[in-house]
């Protein structure tokens, strides 16, 4: 059968696509929602001029959350012309439209305004920009942050997603393989975060991060018939991004992460990112290669598909062995083993 | 007992997999947690502790019997406290007629939810299970109204194990 095919199997199983039934809930959430927070800003004199998704759905690297949390990043775009000196104030209209429906944990972040719907496992980030001609700015800023620390950033969202999306470099009748296998790759390190990673540290290994590391240095790989060697492509793939210079060594076996942002404001994605995150980042990468390596030598599909089971969880599936012996032997204990006192609920 | 038993115990056997275990749960144990769903309003939880045998390299364990309510266990619909010494004493008779191989392999539940999901309750106790048996290879079930599910504790988390039927494989 080959590896590819678990791998293209473990694929279908976790990618998360807009069409994606699993996804229709969080869109009907979302789609309510923002027609209310267009009002408020129309009436508040900054209509909405554009509107987009931004995030994994739009560059379709999506991945289903085991969590089973279905992010939204909901872009909303006003005119410069009309747009409030203050980038705070639109956002706090949006968190007025939010509590007014009666979340109580609607609340502005630095780059956005966050609502979870707790019941439907929805969240969704509101992203407010200001437009001038082709330049974006983001409203950048807290409730209550002073004039230093808030304000109209540089950005440029389409210019991120559409960079993401480029595969120009390749020939026409390849480059759309080359992207699916990047967009492959890109799922499967997510996932591998998913399951590697606390879920606190999880959160703080932003996707983003890890979707420019695997963009920039990306090793595409297909056997000489053409055929998909996502295997390969990936252990090259961390392979390089171990060796990009993405990570110094502040401290002996201590790493920093830093990833720019391709495009404007070209600002360190990990900005702020401790020094625990970069070193986990790093020796998980690096095992993770090592792994990867390890099934790669290995003949027996079972037992590769037992180390990536291992790397990404159970979506990845281990077939069941050839035949089973009833007879298996059994461990002998030295002690029955001590029934606790236990309560549950 | 229940011989039919459809949407819990379903026509193959409990077969569970996920972080390189495996967990076989006998046809008996089966129909035991299927009499004892919580699916009439006023039933309260059931539980109790596991026990069998495992591989000599520990990564598959067989349950093949568990204790149900005693006397002095206190259980609401909401909660339980496994109090009643009877169960350890349930343990110590298997673990001596299996000449040693048979043992305590952790605790059942049952919630009143379609699908069980661990309270923290639930979590916090199944680590007091662990730190009780260590080296041991516990797996602990929470019997929902619909499915049963079987948790073990991998990398710091306890992670669901998948239901594998045995009719099913992948050929
Ligand atoms: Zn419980």
């Amino acid at each position: 059968m080959g590896i590819q095919t678990h791998f293209n199997k473990f694929h279908n199983k976790i990618k998360l696509d807009r069409k994606d039934d699993a996804y229709r809930k969080a869109r009907e959430r979302d789609d309510s929602i923002k027609t209310q927070v267009k009002t408020a800003f129309r009436e508040a004199g900054y209509p909405v001029v554009d509107e987009f998704i931004q995030g994994s759905l739009n560059t379709r690297t999506g991945i289903v959350p085991i969590s089973g949390d279905y992010d939204i990043d909901r872009a909303l775009v006003i005119d410069d012309e009309k747009a409030p000196e203050n980038p705070v104030t639109p956002k706090k209209k949006a968190l007025d439209v939010l509590e007014n429906r009666g979340f109580k944990n609607a609340k502005i972040k630095k780059p956005c305004v966050t609502a979870d719907y707790a019941r439907d496992n929805v969240h969704i980030d509101f992203v407010i920009y200001k437009r001038s001609g082709d330049q974006y700015y983001l409203a950048v800023g807290k409730k209550n942050s002073d004039e230093d620390n808030r304000e109209w950033s540089f950005a440029d969202p389409l210019g991120l997603m559409e960079w993401i999306s480029d595969f120009s470099d390749y020939y026409d009748d390849e480059a759309a393989d080359v992207r699916n296998q990047f967009r492959r790759l890109v799922r499967y390190l997510k996932r591998w975060r998913d399951e590697q990673f606390s879920d606190i540290v999880a959160t703080k290994v932003y996707s983003i991060g890890l979707t420019v590391m695997i963009k920039e240095q990306f090793q595409v790989s297909f056997s000489t018939e053409g055929a998909r060697q996502d295997l390969q492509a990936l252990r090259e793939t961390v392979g390089a991004i171990l060796d990009a210079g993405y990570f110094t060594e502040e401290q002996a076996g201590r790493y920093r992460v830093h990833v720019y942002l391709p495009v404007e404001p070209w600002r360190d994605i990990f900005d702020g990112s401790s020094l625990d995150t970069g070193t986990q980042l790093y020796n998980k990468l690096k095992s993770l290669k090592q792994k990867l390596a390890e099934a790669e030598e290995l003949s027996d599909e079972r037992k590769q598909c037992e180390i990536l089971n291992n790397l990404f969880g159970d979506d990845f599936g281990v077939p069941d062995p050839p035949k089973e012996g009833s007879n298996t032997e059994k461990e002998k204990y030295s002690s029955a083993g001590i029934v606790t006192s236990s309560v549950g609920a | 007992m229940i011989k039919t038993a459809t949407s819990v115990a379903g026509d193959c056997m409990y077969c569970f997999e996920g972080y390189g275990r495996r967990v076989i749960v006998n046809d008996e144990v089966a129909e035991v947690w299927h009499e004892h769903r919580q699916t009439v309003v006023t039933a309260c939880e059931s539980f109790g502790v596991l026990m069998g045998t495992t591989s000599v390299d520990r990564r598959e364990i067989w349950i093949e019997a568990v204790t149900t309510p005693m006397p002095r266990d206190r259980h609401s619909r909401f909660s339980f406290a496994l109090r009643d010494p009877g169960h350890q004493r349930a343990v110590c008779r298997k673990f001596t007629s299996s000449d040693g191989r048979a043992i305590y392999l952790g605790t059942w539940h049952t919630h009143p939810e379609p699908v069980p999901k661990p309270s923290c309750i639930d979590r916090s106790d199944w680590v007091t299970c662990l730190r009780a048996n260590r080296g041991r290879p516990l797996a602990f079930v929470l019997v929902g109204t619909k499915e049963v599910r079987v948790f073990v504790r991998s990398r710091g988390r306890f992670r669901p194990l998948q239901r594998r039927c045995k009719s099913d494989g992948f050929n």
